[in-house]
């Protein structure tokens, strides 16, 4: 059961299980340190003069017409831990998010608002400076702020931070080590001045302290060592004993009911503001059924985590009390070349793939299994990022002449029982999936969609964790469905944007095909484009958003062209909060920022 | 008497290692564990995964695992390991003791890879939520279903014996959630909003369960938490006891009825006994011996509770943190949770044994 999650910063993720739960649920698949990995041959092209606004937003909040009074806020699965940096699921961080800081916010329009700091370092306002195949950040926070035990903030925090992350006993972390392994040195010592150098250009480096990944106080995780500090930094049992800088504090954790907050001491260091709430809760439901009759009956201000799926139970709440918006959460179909190619040959493997790819009626799956709650996707890139470029969809469409004729011209025939064959193979194909059952019913629509073209589907549905999410040491070499060993014709399942652009990297260059060791890119089409792979090189070689944005242009071209044999997307999930019309200033947030990253400013009419 | 409860103690531990070797490892060999959340995280890399495997000993052969999940592997000796936690000094030499997860002989039970609390602390703030909420389940179904399943056994084939026999079928047959999901949306939602939705006390005013400030409102305002406590029981309780009922009240009018056709009862009859004194004292207390073993079997779920219905009515219960421990694949709490059930239930046993003694003077131990 668990819906979704998955990190902010994380790099392109294919989540599969990706809601329900589960915890857990999910997976990925995906990109990876574009740092990390990028060659050292490729030299940077920087330009200071980068052409994309990332810090302004739109976000006002409505200034505070009352204060005091408790906001619940709800969820329908469990916290399993207040350190986000060790949080696997969405609840984990929604936990977090109102007692834990960082550098800057994710706001609900997508751009990186400064928190903890005076402005957000870019190439345009110098604070970030690219020197040769480095760069270095500079990070200036705001004076005077204080930790909830009311000692000074200063950059030994976030030199602590980064040393923390580092540190060889640290076991866990769900974000990994990605960007701090990039980190060479901190300067500023106790002052506010803070400078991070890196030893390459590192794309995600505004993502790297915010949301999911707070500055933590130097004073208190030195108390801790490191390997123990899943179970003894930030505990659930005693969170008195823990240094926060949120908003509010944790006063009483009951992991499997509720966590009641109060305002954090020295939060007006931070915001300029006390929290205008006196009591923030959250509270624990079993499931979303009775959390969304609990909000009915009026127990809870806020109800999240509920998407697409729930909104034709959601009919008799009043608009004004609902708010959905587009996820970075989309699916797609996504074609194993390799296979293809090995199954049906050479000269044919691309005609057979772009075929089913112009079969497919995906509006036919919207208003189908999906009951037509959610968008049509043209991209795997969320209309919601920056570097979005919009390109009409060339797959998907249901055009079955145009497949036929493909074929044809590839001389598969129909034999006598209907399915296509030549030279004596069958057009037949294995189609997996997981085994949420909108994903079920989405293949079987598409496997009868292929029959009157002549192709056999066989529908397969497989644990999303192992079997087709699970590592390559984690799963059998012949694991079925699999998508990291390649097991499979066509695969559908979920992907979560992210707004750093270089997260989908090893998801669409031949570096990330993780046939070779370490086995660890998210190519699992095993796709390999030279004018794709120039473009992704760009992209996370340079900071010059200008620049980004034509690579990605040059993606896009690509995905919408008939080069495209690897991916048909499918459509965006939606978030859908049910909010208490007397509670002021909760906008949401697609991100993983999740939609309590601004309770500073929420306020409750009494 | 004495010996026969001492023996079958002892008879006890070989069961309940028994039953821990044969639920570890179905544990460990079924798909997935506690690293499936790094599945294919691209910024998460092999080593990382191979470190938090490392750091909670899955990478051990599971016969390892589990040998250092009873106590009797581990670093040091297995008679050191056996001493409670903490520091000794011995003949000057400071000699530091195990303390924390040391294993399940030494009471120990580990700690949640899902949240880093002691298993021990997990189940303990688990049990009595759960004990509350099944404990008054249990006492009013096992009420109801004596007094209707006597009820109906004396009045067979009547009116009240055909409707309780197809309430029992119906109340046997409707699914715990479904029964749960109606009785909120009937009583709990708008419009009538007579009961809570869920929980186990009012999120709005009332602190949370079990910690001082809880205990600080009980002591100021005794009735109020009462009330809010009660008003929170009722629908959980009704799920609970309408699919429980019917069970019990089956059992007890099948076994009330083999005893009134037993010849000692119609002697009793015949000698001019006065019916009542038929039924109570001659009858019932016969019917009882089965009856005994049942409610004896039925004890454990006043600790493990109640998996969906806890899930439903979001009560924070034993049953509730098991379905939260299977998700995240948490060995250790699920171990525990296993390992309390096991103990209560044999234990639970050997009460309904002992009660045979009491309910039949006829069974005789030694």
């Amino acid at each position: 059961m668990q819906k979704r999650f998955f990190g902010l910063l994380f790099s392109a993720m294919l989540v599969a299980a990706a809601c329900g739960g589960t915890t857990a649920s999910t997976v990925p698949s995906a990109g990876g340190s574009a740092a990390s990995t990028a060659p050292e041959s490729v030299a940077p092209s920087v330009n200071p003069s980068a052409g994309v606004d990332l810090t302004t937003t739109k976000y006002a909040p409505e200034p505070a017409g009352t204060t005091g009074g408790t906001a619940v806020m709800a969820e329908w699965q469990t916290v399993s831990t207040m350190n986000p940096y060790y949080a696997a699921a969405n609840a984990d961080i929604e936990a977090a998010a109102p007692s834990l800081e960082a550098l800057v916010d994710t706001s609900n329009d997508l751009k990186y608002v400064p928190t903890m700091v005076t402005e957000v370092p870019t190439l345009d306002n110098g604070g970030a400076k690219v020197t040769g195949d480095n760069m270095d950040v500079t990070w200036k926070l705001k004076p005077g702020m204080k930790w909830s035990d009311g000692q000074p903030i200063s950059c030994a925090d976030l030199t602590a931070t980064w040393k923390w992350v580092m540190d060889k006993d640290q076991a866990g972390l769900y974000g990994g080590t990605v960007g701090f392994d990039q980190i060479t040195g901190i300067d500023g010592a106790t002052g506010t001045d803070c400078v991070i150098h890196y030893k390459g250009i590192y794309g995600g480096y505004l993502g790297q302290f915010s949301n999911q990944t707070p500055v933590l106080p130097a004073h208190y995780i030195s108390k801790v060592p490191v390997k123990d500090a899943p179970k003894k930094l930030y505990p659930l049992a005693d969170p008195g004993s823990a240094v926060w800088s949120g908003p509010f504090i944790p006063q009483q954790i009951d992991p499997a009911a509720q966590i009641t907050y109060i305002p954090n001491p020295s939060a007006e260091s931070i915001y300029g503001h006390k929290p205008y709430l006196d009591k923030l809760i959250f509270k624990y439901y079993g499931d979303s059924a009775p959390m969304v009759q609990g909000f009915r009956a009026g127990e809870i201000d806020m109800a999240q985590d509920l998407s697409d799926s729930d909104v034709p139970q959601l009919t008799d709440i009043p608009d004004d009390q609902k708010l959905i918006q587009d996820q970075l959460f989309n699916e797609g179909n996504y074609f194993n070349n390799k296979r293809f190619k090995e199954k049906f040959g050479e000269a044919d493997y691309k005609s057979i793939i772009r075929a089913i790819m112009l079969t497919i009626d995906v509006n036919a799956v919207i208003t189908g299994p999906l009951n037509g709650t959610v968008t049509r996707a043209k991209s795997s890139v969320s209309p919601l990022l920056w570097f979005y470029k919009d390109e009409p969809s060339n797959t998907g469409n249901g055009d079955i002449e145009a497949a036929k004729k493909l074929l044809d011209d590839a001389g598969w025939v129909p034999g006598a029982d209907g399915i296509r064959a030549k030279g004596g193979k069958k057009l037949e194909i294995e189609y997996c999936t997981t085994t949420r059952q909108y994903r079920i019913d989405a293949i079987t629509l598409i496997a009868s969609q292929l029959t009157p073209l002549g192709i056999k589907a066989k529908v397969v549905a497989k644990a999303a964790i192992p079997d087709v999410f699970g590592g390559w040491n984690q799963v059998s070499n012949d694991q079925d469905c699999n998508t990291q060993h390649g097991n499979f014709d066509v695969v559908m399942h979920g992907y979560t944007s992210s707004q750093d652009p270089t997260s989908p990297y090893l998801n669409y260059s031949s570096k990330g095909i993780p046939d070779a060791p370490p086995h660890q890119g998210g190519n699992e089409t095993r796709i390999s484009i030279p004018e794709m792979d120039a473009a992704w090189e760009t992209i996370v070689h340079t900071l010059d958003t200008a620049k980004i944005k034509d690579a990605y242009g040059v993606f896009s071209d690509i995905y919408a062209s008939e080069k495209n044999t690897f991916e048909v997307p499918f459509f965006n999930h939606v978030n859908v909060w049910l909010i208490n019309p007397k509670l002021h200033n909760m906008v949401g947030n697609p991100s993983t920022a999740e939609a309590d990253w601004n309770t500073e400013d929420w306020w409750i009419e009494k | 008497m004495g010996k026969y409860v001492v023996r079958r103690l002892l008879q006890a531990i070989p069961v309940l290692i028994g039953i821990s070797l044969i639920t570890y490892f179905i544990l460990l060999i079924s798909p997935g564990g506690p690293y499936a959340r790094f599945a294919n995280n691209p910024r998460i890399t092999a080593a990382q995964i191979e470190a938090f495997a490392a750091r909670w000993g899955l990478n051990d052969p599971i016969p390892i695992q589990y040998c250092k999940w009873l106590g009797v592997c581990g670093e040091k000796p297995f008679l050191i390991n056996a001493l409670p936690g903490g520091t000794f000094e011995f003949n000057g030499l400071k000699i530091e003791l195990p303390g924390g997860d040391n294993g399940m002989l030494h009471g120990d039970l580990g700690y949640s890879i899902t949240d880093g609390r002691p298993v021990a602390d997990v189940i303990g703030q688990r049990i009595l939520p759960t004990f509350i909420l099944a404990g008054t389940a249990y006492v009013i179904w096992l009420t109801v279903a004596f007094l209707a399943g006597v009820y109906a056994a004396v009045k067979r084939y009547s009116l009240f014996d055909s409707s309780l026999t197809v309430a029992n079928y119906v109340g046997y047959s409707i699914p715990t959630f479904w029964l749960g999901i109606m009785l909120i949306t009937a009583f709990a939602a708008p419009p009538l909003k007579w009961f809570p939705v869920s929980g186990m006390w009012t999120t709005r005013t009332v602190p949370t369960f079990g910690t001082p400030d809880y205990w600080a409102f009980v002591g100021a305002q005794p009735l109020s938490a009462l009330y809010d406590l009660g008003i929170h029981l009722v629908l959980p309780v009704f799920t609970l006891v309408v699919v429980s009922i019917a069970y019990d009240s089956r059992f007890i009018r099948s076994a009330m009825l083999d005893a009134l056709n037993q010849d000692f009862v119609k002697t009793a009859r015949a000698k001019g006994v006065p019916e009542r004194t038929v039924i109570f004292r001659h009858a019932l207390r016969n019917a009882l011996l089965p009856v005994v073993t049942n409610i004896g079997l039925e004890i454990s779920f006043l600790f493990t509770g109640a998996i969906v219905t806890e899930t439903i009515f979001s009560w924070p219960g034993m049953g509730r943190q098991f379905i939260q421990a299977v998700d995240n694949f948490d060995y250790p709490v699920l171990m525990g949770i296993l390992l309390v059930t096991a103990v209560i239930v044999v234990f639970a046993n050997l009460v309904a044994d002992v009660a045979y003694a009491f309910v039949d003077p006829r069974v005789q131990y030694g």
